[in-house]
């Protein structure tokens, strides 16, 4: 048993020093710097990053750049972490999510951008400061340059809101609750609903929970993260009312408490589906004839007064600190950071570069006239958060999670309980270090 | 000073050919037996994130099992598959086996047929079967609901999702265990049912107080197997359930893994590691003392 | 106790193996009938018919005058020890006695009474609480009749029970097993393939080969008398020499070998010309030996094999191209290649049809 346990751990570093083995080899070759990128594993961001580097290459004769997409894993933050582990990191990896960076930065694996003499004038250029600023970690350094982002939003089945007489989309708990019992409905007279108003992930694991709790807590909260200071920051009224609101959509049975097989959204067992801009693509391909839908921001508790936010899910790239050319890195993350990548990147990708003034640049206006869909969630783009910058996130999600599973999908524990014992749970986890 | 004959020389030559041939044996060994042995032993004393350094804290980590409230909750779930499945495995695989002992038409076919998901990988099974449980489209809820029969919540009920993985798991692995209980089958002299008859025993009293007896060895092998393969449960609830509802079916395999790869505590993971291993060896110890019956002696 | 009656038996397998083709025999009451034949010639597979551990193709088998066919095995009263023994592993010698008797539901004092009766005749009573495994080949033998004792059945079946053993331990339960059988006055069919098991034990004896039964006798009577070929080279150790030829004016002409016929065959020879001639090698007496014989012939052979035996001798001749054998007395002076002058007996002749191998 242990054995099998400390062979998986073997495997992990062995993966490590043999996979991305080349990569250490990499340097210097013939005079000419060599690079290594690593771009995320899906088929539409390696062809990005096949075209990036091609024309980097071709107009960088001194700096050749190399891609290796990410192994296919569970998740980048495994293979990342291994890498670190192993030493063989790549110069440039793409595709980071901020909530990991922590750790990586705990381990000094990466190298911190803002000291390049150009950072500031550059980002300032494309991303808004605030967004820049929220990447800052606590020893007052940068090491993550903000790349993409994907306003989390709800796709909703026009169709069967009309036939629902529900005449817009709901814009408060209540307005939802009172279209989820309208949505909610059993078709074949069994006995049991058979069409629901959403379909949450159930799973309780710590993941999940960006895409209902935490992305609702931000909505709610108008832009509070979980962590403030290093400290909890969410055990108040409005991660109560989060947990209340899918407390009773679960108790009410709005929310199936089932397993689907395939998409339940398309095959119009669920009307809402809570997802990001990536979604559009799939749903243009995958969707029935006669399928429609629109987007919309998600509800807010009835009593909310602010203004309109959400989950931003961004994607960073980063330099790691075994480059041997942090200045070559770093000019190839600002030519990747680029108008025409940008545009690339929407184009192929269907997702958002972190960019100032998107909808008003002419150079994409013709893309988001082509997708009406994305130019409603590129509208929200400036108003969404990310994620805390601590290396215990995970954990202070996972405490989370189960407190969310017990109380909300269960319904065994009452919801300000349920939020009181994550928060000190993940005071426990965060005293810790 | 003694001289050598050419047959020694030979000998030594043979010998070392011996080491060589034995060679990639200890290298296996030692790359993937004992130095991750070793090192996770080093690793129950220290706290570590893979990335950081190792932070020796003695016997902290196993101060933290003690109070860790979801270790003990994964042991006794894990009890309570292998208490469903061990049983369950047992008496289907000596079903099956007696079935596929007789002399019946496709018997070779069958034998490979049971034989089957024990070579098909973990993963695909599993999703295989996670379709079969869906409680809204699943085959099995359609053919219920079918039946006039409601749904049944097979992995979203934190009663039945350990039932519904020891079942499933069952499925898969039965096959080894038929083939086990085959080879012990056919291991009882026919002459035994012969005389059995003539002293008056019906076919079941045949199977029970012949066969079953003078297979022991092999029951106490299966059961052996079957609990360190189940004390082994993880990639049905990972697949499936993450081991949900309500962390009911978080095997302590599947906490280890969560807690050294999702949460980077390779320290408290290998120290349950090493807890796990007790509990199996102890485990199994008990077993043999109350299965095992001196059959031959 | 009882009285086994087979009538116009079948048995042909799956596979087309004719294993008993019309046997219709009958075992008296009290009686020790063996079966004798070589291994392969069906007699096992009968004493499984009488069991019900086979099923018949054909024909009726009573005991008792009850028609047993469809009876199961455990309803037709039947005890049978099997060559391998197969005790049961996993129990004590008492468990495998009493084993039966608990599956009927007896008593345990009855149990115990029973089992320990039948330890005592076989004398395995300090063995009880032992498991097979303890034991040697001629105690699990005994335990193996001592299970089928307990049961106090109507017949005893023994098939081959003591082929597993060495020769001096088979000699010694050959002793006990007749014993037995006249203790308990039960009716026994004991299958061999060892003549000399089948000589010494049996009340009479079945000769069966190839499913048929060839001939039931009391054991002189077989030896003496053979109702053919078969029987004739069976029964017996050495085997009975035989010579091809034919009958001319009275006189056997074989290709070397001629004898002019006794008496008695006189009338009977008309009719067949080609015979076989059979001689007990015991029948073949060396001339200086002097024998008193009325009828005689002799023949001067050449020894090509002198085996000494201690009390006999046994003495391979040739005449010619024909080879046979004698035995005679130790006394007896010759060396190999030497010639020697024998005496037929010619009151001891046996005479075969050659077509049928039927006696004549």
């Amino acid at each position: 048993m242990f054995k099998k346990l400390s062979l998986v751990l073997l495997a992990l570093t062995g993966c490590a020093i043999i996979i991305f083995g080349c990569s250490s080899k990499t340097g210097e070759k013939d005079g000419k710097v060599e690079l290594v990128y690593w771009p995320s594993s899906n088929q539409q961001e390696i062809d990005l990053a096949e075209e990036v580097v091609k024309r980097w290459n071709e107009s960088h004769p001194d700096v050749r750049l190399i891609m290796q997409p990410l192994p296919e894993s569970r998740s980048g933050e495994e293979v990342l972490l291994a890498a670190i582990a192993g030493g063989t990191t790549p110069d440039v990896c793409s595709n980071i999510w901020p909530g990991v960076t922590g750790q990586f930065v705990e381990a000094g694996a990466l190298v911190a951008v803002d000291q390049f003499e150009d950072f500031e004038t550059f980002m300032e250029d494309r991303t808004p400061r605030e967004l820049i600023e929220s990447f800052r970690s606590p020893d007052g350094h940068i090491y993550q340059v903000p790349w993409k982002g994907n306003p989390i939003m709800m796709q909703y089945n026009t169709k069967l809101f009309r036939d629902a007489h529900i005449g817009s989309p709901p814009q408060t708990y209540s307005e939802f609750m009172s279209a989820a019992a309208k949505l909610t409905t059993d078709l074949d007279g069994d006995g049991q609903y058979d069409r629901w108003v959403a379909d949450p992930n159930m799973r309780a694991e710590w993941r999940e929970r960006l895409f209902d709790f935490y992305v609702f807590y931000i909505v709610a909260s108008g832009g509070h993260t979980l962590l403030k200071d290093g400290q909890v920051d969410f055990d108040n009224r409005e991660a109560v009312r989060v947990f209340q609101f899918w407390a009773e959509g679960y108790q009410k049975g709005y929310f199936p408490r089932v397993s689907f097989t395939g998409d339940a959204f398309l095959q119009g067992k669920v009307a809402v589906h809570i997802t990001g801009p990536w979604n559009i693509a799939h749903t243009e391909k995958n969707k029935p004839e006669g399928f429609e839908y629109d987007i919309a921001p998600l509800p807010v508790p009835d009593e909310y007064q602010g203004s309109q936010v959400t989950y931003g899910d961004y994607k960073n790239i980063a330099i790691f600190g075994t480059t041997k050319y942090p200045q070559q890195a770093w000019e190839f993350v600002k030519f990747m950071l680029g108008t025409d990548n940008d545009l690339r990147l929407l184009e192929i990708c269907d997702q958002l570069p972190l960019r100032k003034a998107l909808l008003s640049d002419t150079t994409f206006q013709d893309y988001f006239r082509r997708n009406p869909m994305m130019e409603k969630f590129a509208a929200l783009l400036p108003h969404t958060v990310g994620v805390d910058n601590s290396p215990y996130l995970q954990e202070v999600f996972e405490a989370i999670s189960q407190e969310y599973e017990a109380c909300c999908i269960y319904g065994r524990k009452d919801p300000q309980q349920a939020v009181r014992d994550a928060a000190i749970r993940s005071e426990k986890i965060l005293r810790r270090k | 000073m003694e001289q050598r004959t050419p047959i020694q020389t030979e000998k030594e030559k043979g010998d070392r050919a011996g080491y060589l041939f034995v060679l990639p044996y200890i290298i296996f060994f030692l790359v993937f037996t004992a130095y991750p042995l070793i090192f996770s032993f080093i690793l129950v004393f220290h706290r570590w994130n893979i990335v950081g350094p190792m932070q020796w804290i003695g016997l902290g980590n196993f101060a933290t099992l003690l109070h860790d409230p979801l270790f003990w909750k994964s042991l006794w779930n894990t009890a309570r598959f292998l208490i469903i499945h061990i049983p369950l495995q047992i008496a289907v695989a000596l079903v099956l086996a007696e079935i596929l002992n007789q002399h019946i038409r496709f018997r070779g076919f069958f034998r490979a047929a049971f034989f089957l998901p024990v070579v098909i990988s973990g993963v695909v099974v599993t999703i295989l079967w996670q379709q079969l449980y869906s409680t809204d489209t699943g085959l099995i809820n359609l053919s219920l609901s079918k039946l006039g029969l409601s749904r049944v919540p097979w992995l979203t009920s934190t009663t039945l999702a350990m039932p519904s993985i020891a079942i499933m798991a069952t499925w898969k692995n039965v096959g080894f265990y038929v083939v086990l209980f085959l080879a012990g089958l056919q291991s009882v002299p026919r002459n035994l049912y012969e005389v059995a008859e003539l002293d008056g025993a019906s076919k079941i009293q045949q199977f029970l107080k012949i066969t079953i007896p003078v297979i022991n060895p092999v029951v106490v092998l299966v059961v052996i197997l079957s609990t360190i393969n189940g004390f082994s449960l993880f990639i049905e609830p990972y697949v499936m359930t993450s081991g949900g509802p309500l962390n009911s079916t978080l095997s302590t395999f599947l906490y280890i893994y969560k807690e050294a790869f999702s949460f980077y505590k390779m320290g408290y993971a290998a120290s349950m590691g090493f807890v796990l291993a007790a509990v199996i060896l102890s485990v199994v110890l008990v077993q043999r003392k109350i299965v095992e019956t001196d059959t031959y002696t | 106790m009882a009285h086994v009656l087979l009538k116009n038996v079948y048995k042909i397998f799956d596979n087309q193996v004719v294993a008993a083709k019309d046997v219709t025999l009958e075992v008296k009451d009290r009686e020790f009938m063996v079966w004798v034949g070589p291994s392969g010639c069906g007699k096992s597979t009968i004493l499984r018919l009488i069991a019900g551990l086979e099923s018949l193709s054909r024909g009726e088998i009573y005991i008792d005058n009850v028609l047993i066919n469809h009876i199961p095995p455990k309803d037709r009263d039947i005890a049978m020890v099997f060559q391998n023994y197969a005790l049961y592993p996993h129990m004590t010698v008492y468990q495998n006695l009493a084993f039966a008797l608990k599956l009927r539901k007896r008593s345990k004092t009855e149990i115990d009474r029973r089992v320990r009766e039948a330890a005592d005749i076989l004398g395995i009573g300090d063995l009880l609480h032992r498991k097979p495994k303890a034991l040697s080949g001629g105690e699990r033998q005994r335990v193996a009749v001592g299970r089928a004792i307990v049961r106090q059945p109507k017949v005893f079946l023994f098939d081959e029970p003591l082929s597993n053993l060495d020769a001096k331990l088979r000699v010694q339960m050959r002793a006990e097993i007749s014993k037995l059988h006249s203790r308990l006055e039960a009716t026994m069919i004991y299958v061999t393939h060892d003549q000399v098991e089948a000589m010494t034990m049996g009340e009479r004896i079945a000769v069966i080969q190839d499913g048929i039964v060839q001939q039931i006798e009391i054991p002189l009577n077989l030896y003496n008398s053979p109702a053919n070929l078969f029987v004739a080279g069976f029964i017996g150790s050495p085997p009975m020499n035989v010579f091809q030829g034919s009958i001319e004016n009275n006189t056997f002409v074989g290709k070397d070998i001629r004898v002019s016929m006794p008496q008695t065959f006189q009338g009977k020879l008309e009719r067949t010309t080609e015979v076989v001639l059979g001689i007990r090698p015991e029948d073949i007496h060396d001339i200086s030996a002097e024998p008193r014989l009325s009828e005689r012939s002799i023949v001067r052979a050449t020894a090509e094999v002198i085996e000494l035996m201690g009390n006999e001798i046994f003495l391979y001749l040739r005449k010619g191209d024909t080879p046979f054998m004698t035995r005679v007395s130790p006394q007896t002076q010759i060396s190999m290649g030497e010639t020697i002058d024998v005496i037929f007996d010619l009151s001891k002749l046996h005479l075969f049809d050659r077509e049928t191998g039927n006696r004549i």
